[in-house]
């Protein structure tokens, strides 16, 4: 049984589909990669899945319960974490303080009108914070941080959710060599353990860490196995990466 | 990296300093005018709080503060007016007789009694906050759009108290004849006592408010100012949180309208005019919307500049206000308070450890400390 389970999705501006008919199930503990060129229809994808645009059509269940038609706030407390292509952390606050805000083990304003202390919060927090490598940088505020860095903070606060599926779009976008593989360590130490879709176009990082791949086209569903399989899919190569083009980067 | 602005346990110590000084002021003054002039900077100060809550911390640009405030202010003059009616010989308020009316209003029946209409004076406000927020941010207004709706909303409050005379006595306003009266004591509005009393509330709430922000609660406040939408896919309920801050809000405002009528004795649609609450935003812009004290100190220092120079300038000090928010918003958009932590920022830097230096292991607390609160 799949953890997240996308049926027929299909997301139109008037005659325009830019997810069309689109299926994908990703099991417990499995990490999987979406690959397509620019305007295949990825991140509207993670969109919709996550609720940020509503789907024209489609079903979209979470361990077995339907969430299509919810909002983003409660389809987040049911169990999904996304991180954004344009990382999205809170600038003003510092990096102790944004991954404290991502631990969001009560959400309601009111209880949270008494949390003063939270010693476990912390205790996460530096946990999270080691693990995404700014263990040194807690009490920086975030806009001090490298865009780098920044892709870290963005990824640590999904983490701490500890959410049953991680959305994770472009997460090296703008990040140099290093740092990328650096991000790729990090996913693969998460491998097993957390269930992850990872929108990519940075086929060395793609090649890091896939286990299976997911690649659209025009809104819909063209291949899936894994990146060796993919790299020899002649459709995919003649789609994305080129009829004679190299997979090395999209 | 923090600076002595950010040290949480100084800024408690400054914040007890502020409002030990401001309670032994009275000590030297001896003018009972110049004491009614201070008890009413205090409750100014506290509409600035107002905003700084709302808008400094919450992000939400609310130029309708003003309807707490007018409303409170009306809830307390009606309480306070019926205080001065004999429910036998004198039942309806003199300006009523005069618009025709014959018997009391319904509206106005609950004003008999003092306690209740206090009560109304701070409830109804406060409910109107909390059910005007909900329709604004559970449609997601944001900015300029919540900045209009509000001064819409305030203009149509203006429009119903201006023109309802028979229930509001009008342009001419509510001017109950005695102070208020709390269970057979009197309270002079030109009194130390008075003072006091306003000052205990403005304490009270800047203080239940810096400790209301150093919560969770008040991390995810100002997470929601910086990215709604990232606190959104954190699983919070955004609208929740803007309602229940915007609320909040109101009701510190409310109290001031409460407050307010008690030291002036009276209440006209002037209160819900738009230039008052415009006034409210840039006492906050030029103390440091992001700071409680600074936006307190802010309407201290525009007000007192206004006693001191609106005798010579008349309406041209409106020109001096528009002024000091322009240069303001373009060369200190964290207000006086921004200035004093850009210096404290630069003595830390002078005294900070090398990078390698461990970074410790702050408290809980401090991690929920909001960015500026001095």
């Amino acid at each position: 049984m799949a953890l997240l389970e996308v049926k027929g999705l299909t997301k139109a501006y008037d005659q325009l589909k830019v997810v069309d008919t689109f299926d994908l199930k990703v099991h417990q503990g499995e990490l999987r990669c979406l690959l397509g060129p620019n305007g295949a229809g990825k991140t509207t994808t993670l969109d919709l899945i996550t609720g940020r645009q509503k789907a024209t059509s489609g079903i979209i269940s979470l361990n077995d319960t339907v969430i299509t038609h919810w909002p983003e706030h409660l389809r987040v407390r049911h169990g999904l974490g996304r991180k954004f292509q344009v990382p999205a952390v809170f600038k003003g606050l510092t990096v102790q303080q944004n991954l404290t805000v991502a631990h969001n083990r009560t959400t309601s304003p009111i209880r949270n009108m008494f949390v003063l202390r939270d010693g476990a919060a912390q205790t996460r927090v530096r946990q999270v914070a080691t693990q995404v490598g700014l263990a040194r940088r807690l009490r920086d505020k975030a806009e001090e941080l490298s865009h780098g860095e920044t892709q870290w903070l963005e990824i640590g606060m999904v983490l701490i959710q500890n959410p049953q599926v991680l959305l994770m779009d472009e997460p090296t976008a703008g990040m140099t060599a290093q740092e990328t593989y650096k991000t790729g360590e990090i996913f693969n130490s998460l491998k097993g353990s957390h269930t992850l879709l990872v929108v990519e176009h940075d086929m060395g990082f793609v090649r890091q860490i896939a286990e299976r791949v997911t690649v659209m086209h025009m809104g819909r569903f063209l291949a899936e196995g894994t990146i060796a399989e993919i790299e020899n899919d002649s459709e995919v190569r003649r789609v994305y990466l080129g009829k004679e083009g190299k997979a090395s980067h999209a | 990296m923090n600076s002595l602005y950010d040290n949480r346990t100084l800024q408690w110590i400054v914040y007890f300093v502020f409002f030990a000084v401001l309670a032994v002021l009275p000590m030297f003054i001896e003018n009972a005018f110049t004491t009614n002039l201070f008890s009413r900077f205090i409750v100014l100060g506290m509409l600035a709080l107002s905003v700084s809550v709302v808008w400094g911390f919450g992000g939400i640009l609310s130029l309708g503060q003003g309807i707490a405030f007018g409303l409170a202010a009306y809830g307390m003059g009606m309480t306070m007016q019926m205080q001065s009616q004999d429910p036998v010989n004198a039942p309806i308020p003199s300006f009523m007789l005069t618009n025709e009316l014959t018997e009391l209003p319904a509206l106005w029946i609950p004003f008999w009694h003092t306690p209740t209409g206090i009560a109304l004076a701070l409830i109804v406000p406060t409910i109107f906050f909390g059910v005007f927020g909900a329709m604004m941010f559970q449609a997601r207004l944001v900015g300029v759009f919540v900045a209009i709706v509000t001064l819409a909303m305030l203009s149509a409050w203006y429009s119903m108290a201006f023109d309802m005379q028979p229930y509001t006595a009008g342009f001419n306003g509510i001017s109950p004849p005695a102070p208020l009266n709390i269970a057979g004591h009197a309270i002079d509005p030109y009194s130390h006592e008075a003072y006091w009393i306003v000052l205990a509330f403005l304490a009270a709430l800047t203080l239940g408010m810096k400790l209301l922000l150093s919560t969770k609660f008040g991390l995810v406040v100002q997470a929601i100012r910086d990215d709604p939408e990232r606190a959104r896919f954190l699983g919070y309920s955004v609208a929740g949180y803007q309602v229940t801050i915007f609320t909040i809000s109101g009701f510190i405002a409310a109290v001031a309208g409460v407050l307010w009528v008690m030291i002036v004795q009276y209440v006209s649609p002037t209160a819900l005019e738009v230039q008052f609450s415009v006034s409210m935003v840039i006492w906050a812009a030029v103390g440091g919307r992001m700071s409680l004290l600074g936006a307190i100190i802010g309407a201290f220092f525009v007000n007192g500049i206004q006693s001191y120079l609106g005798d010579e300038l008349l309406y041209g000090f409106l020109l001096v206000l528009g002024g000091l928010f322009i240069v303001i918003v373009r060369f200190l958009p964290n207000g006086l308070a921004g200035l004093l932590e850009m210096a404290l920022a630069r003595i830390g830097r002078s005294k900070a450890p090398g990078p390698d230096a461990e970074p410790g292991t702050p408290p809980v607390a401090a991690s929920a400390a909001p960015r500026s609160q001095v």
